[in-house]
């Protein structure tokens, strides 16, 4: 009897892995992975690693603020003459399936859907496209794979044993992508190197990125109109400085709290606590383990006590809107959500985001970078046959912004679901939602920073994004492998958080945290931060 | 006996003014619990941006009236249709699943009939289990059920819980109409349609609203057994825009847009939708609802 690899039982429909996975399956969501960061591939692996594809800047419209690596481009309006990515259509006349997430109400099918149905005209292949919701999608990508039941194209949701998962189930792109074979589809070498690492699993390239870098960072975002009405500036040195302001703004019988939810993070970022894991030059540090934790827990440990934030933050926070209605005069988001206030502002509605100065008041702090991509997304090992158009269609989806692709992914058809005002596209009432497909997660271009209409609020992100990114802190495990990490991480977080929770509500001691931390360190972190270490030194970052 | 009481015809004390104040209070009380989430619902689903914004999110009384949420939320078909679905589902589902268990309760309530303890073991063996999701899947899969509409009702269909239910009403029924029915020569079938279901309303009522508020309110097996996304129930379609608190305006891409109705008043247009008609359903059951959950609660 011959041997039975786990190679092979993976690549039998998956059936097992999604099996073994139980419980963390429903917990794990693809997106930026586990805080943890390091639920990708990696180099760890025996073949050595295939070059990362090459970069090329997209030939485009010049932007008005130039942007480098990790600030976004800034335009004030659309290009009056788009440009054309891709001269033909990529597909091959076939149906094509996808499987995908999306954080929007579910769409219509074509012809209803005009934009999936222009879509489908200009790829020359009819898009099959399953969308399942955000939080429901590692559930259905897990069954699908069980079931030997993924279609063509699909964005990975986080799985145990991640690498040997891929390897079973997502076709090698390498020979596709690895160094200068990519140019061959110029969108999609127009995404930043490093994004292509969310896609490396043993050394070789099985995703495609969404990027999203600087733009998904988490930042504390501030309501300047409600605040300049209170006849406040936004402005202090010190914690101490900012919990003063807070309690000064503070209404709860007028319906208006100083924050949405307790600000951990922007705490956090004051105090200079890791991004997770962060190399010292020896070894990996984690937050869990920062001496400043305890500072971190405390100040939150206040601001709760205090009553400062809404009082359903913790039961059931509706932070977007309570931000945009007033309710708060702040609101941890992410930069990329500046549009989103803008869709439909308020009379008067002014935002900005918050600097971050040092807990004590000497220095600054630091903002935590998002990973370089949200996620990666496969292609089918199935579809050997169909790689090329597959990821043509991909170099489709990835078209910049300028150009006229980018218009037909993003916005739909015009007419039906944009018009023009001057140059910007403008979505109608129904053109928002038959767009928002999904297949952003499949292949994505870098995110610019665009606000049709709201030229002096772009230029305001973009002095933000400049002033905060340098300094920020990255996770310096990102995209590196770790079998303790993957067995063990989501047990840990799942620990530490409800212990964080526990003492910020007051149900339990700030003194409860290092022990817990300390016991962490000792059964599992440290071998966690041996093995990142030695990915990292393995991929050569150190 | 206080003077402010006084006896009911049916011998019972009735309360005095007091306790009557005190049980009016008491109930009023629990009705506005109920009502005025349900009223801040429609309010906010019918109110103005301007006045939404203003009432920080949850509107109690409605201001700039207007039913934008709803023409946008059904716009494009998805919802219009995914309510026909869910319809759809419940009737036929609850049809099915009535029919199979009581047919099936009727058997195990029978004394001698095929089988009857092995499968009355089996029925109340599969009360301790619950069939895990990734089994369940290979399963339909199996069976060719993926992206049929038989995948949101086979694999529920018959509840063990209900069985035992239907089985003890049967089992109350006087043995003498069985065995009169025997004598003028009806079949099991006969004894079944023209004895047993006529006498059993009360409880088919119970356990049919049992079984279509399980359909109406199921959405997981959608989830995972659809690909084909137009052929969701509303529950799930709901989902998606109540609780991944969805975004239609897509600012994530950064894309402009006419202003669309604001997002408590399209969820809560949302929700008005999917529970409107079960309550529309629920006053023409209650008669019998009533009468069914006390059968076999008081031995006379």
């Amino acid at each position: 009897m011959s041997p039975v690899s786990r190679r092979t039982v993976l690549s039998t429909g998956g059936t097992l892995a999604a099996l073994a996975a139980g419980g963390p399956l429903l917990a794990s969501c693809g997106g930026n992975s586990a805080p943890g960061g390091t639920s990708s591939g990696g180099a760890a692996g025996s073949d050595a690693p295939v070059a990362a594809p090459t970069f090329r800047a997209p030939e485009g419209p010049e932007p008005d603020i130039a942007g480098d690596a990790d600030i976004p481009d800034t335009f004030f309006s659309y290009p009056a003459e788009p440009t054309v990515s891709v001269p033909e259509a990529p597909g091959d006349g076939q149906p094509l399936r996808i499987l995908t997430q999306t954080f929007s109400p579910v769409t219509a099918q074509p012809p209803q859907n005009t934009a999936w149905a222009n879509l489908n005209d200009k790829l020359g292949s009819a898009l099959e496209i399953q969308q399942v919701p955000s939080g429901e999608y590692a559930t259905v990508f897990a069954t699908s794979l069980a079931g030997g039941q993924l279609p063509d194209m699909f964005f990975l949701a986080e799985q145990p044993d991640m690498p040997d998962m891929v390897e079973a189930t997502c076709l090698d792109l390498s020979d596709h992508l690895a160094g200068d074979a990519i140019l061959a589809y110029p969108n999609l070498a127009a995404i930043p190197s490093d994004c292509w690492e969310a896609g490396r699993y043993n050394g070789r390239l099985y995703g495609l990125p969404s990027p999203r870098g600087a733009m998904s960072s988490g930042v504390l975002y501030r309501r300047d109109d409600l605040l300049a009405a209170q006849g406040v500036a936004p402005e202090w040195d010190d914690f101490e400085g900012f919990f003063s302001l807070a309690q000064q703004l503070n209404d709860p019988r007028g319906g208006r709290w100083a924050t949405t939810i307790v600000p951990g993070q922007y705490i956090k970022n004051m105090l200079g606590i890791p991004n997770f894991w962060q190399y010292d030059g020896t070894t990996m540090q984690s937050w869990w383990t920062a001496p400043q934790m305890e500072e971190a827990l405390e100040a939150q440990r206040r601001w709760a006590e205090a009553g400062l934030m809404n009082p359903d933050a913790f039961a059931s926070p509706n932070t977007k809107v309570w931000f945009s209605t007033g309710a708060a005069y702040f609101n941890p988001d992410s930069f990329s959500a500046w549009s989103q206030y803008f869709a439909d502002p308020p009379e008067g509605f002014d935002i900005d985001v918050c600097q971050i100065p040092a807990f004590d008041g000497d220095g600054t702090g630091h903002l935590w970078m998002s990973f370089p991509s949200y996620g990666r997304a496969g292609i089918n090992r199935n579809a050997a046959d169909r790689v090329e158009t597959l990821l043509k269609v991909a170099n489709y989806f990835a078209a910049p912004f300028g150009t006229q692709e980018y218009l037909d992914v993003k916005m739909g058809q015009e007419g039906a679901d944009y018009t023009f005002e001057g140059t910007d596209p403008i979505a109608t009432s129904t053109g928002a939602a038959n767009s928002a497909l999904g297949v952003r997660y499949i292949a994505d271009c870098r995110i610019a920073n665009y606000l049709p209409g709201h030229e002096d609020s772009a230029r305001k992100l973009d002095a933000s994004i400049r002033e905060l990114v340098p300094d920020a802190f990255r996770n310096d495990a990102v995209y590196l492998y770790s079998e303790t990490v993957e067995s063990d991480f989501a047990s840990s977080a799942q620990m530490f958080n409800a212990l964080e929770a526990d003492i910020v509500q007051g149900r339990k001691q700030v003194s409860e945290w290092r022990p817990a931390a300390d016991q962490w360190w000792a059964d599992s972190g440290q071998q966690m931060a041996e093995e990142l270490t030695e990915a990292y030194h393995a991929a050569g970052r150190g | 006996m206080s003077r402010h009481h006084r006896r009911l015809e049916n011998g019972q004390i009735a309360p005095g003014p007091g306790e009557r104040v005190i049980t009016g209070i008491v109930l009023l009380a629990c009705v506005l619990s109920v009502l005025i989430p349900f009223l801040g619902i429609v309010s906010t689903s019918v109110s103005s941006s301007e006045h939404i914004n203003q009432a920080g999110g949850f509107v109690l009384w409605p201001g700039g009236l207007n039913l934008d949420a709803y023409r946008s939320v059904l716009a494009g078909g998805v919802v219009t249709r995914a309510l026909m679905v869910s319809i759809g589902v419940t009737t036929v589902g609850t049809l099915l699943s009535l029919t199979a268990s009581a047919m099936m309760a009727y058997g195990l309530s029978r004394p001698g009939s095929f089988a009857h303890r092995p499968v009355l073991l089996l029925v109340l063996f599969s009360l301790l289990f619950t069939p895990g999701m990734i089994p369940s899947y290979l399963t339909v899969r199996t069976l060719g059920l993926l992206n049929t509409y038989w995948a949101l009702i086979l694999p529920g269909m018959v509840s063990a819980f209900n069985i035992i239910v239907l089985r003890a009403f049967f089992m109350n029924i006087p043995t003498e109409l069985y065995e009169s029915a025997r004598i003028d020569g009806a079949s099991d079938w006969s004894i079944f349609a023209r004895i047993v279901v006529p006498l059993s309303r009360p409880v088919l009522a119970v356990i049919g609203l049992f079984y279509a508020v399980g359909y109406w309110n199921a959405f997981f097996g959608a989830l995972i057994y659809l690909s084909d996304q137009s052929m969701w129930p509303l529950t799930l379609v709901m989902r998606t825009y109540v609780l991944d608190n969805a975004q239609l305006s897509a600012g994530d891409v950064g894309v402009a847009g006419d202003a669309l109705p604001p997002q408590p008043a399209l969820q809560m247009a949302m929700l008005l939708i999917a529970i409107a008609p079960i309550l529309f359903v629920y006053p023409f059951l209650q008669k019998h609802f009533t009468s069914g959950m006390l059968t076999g609660a008081v031995k006379g």
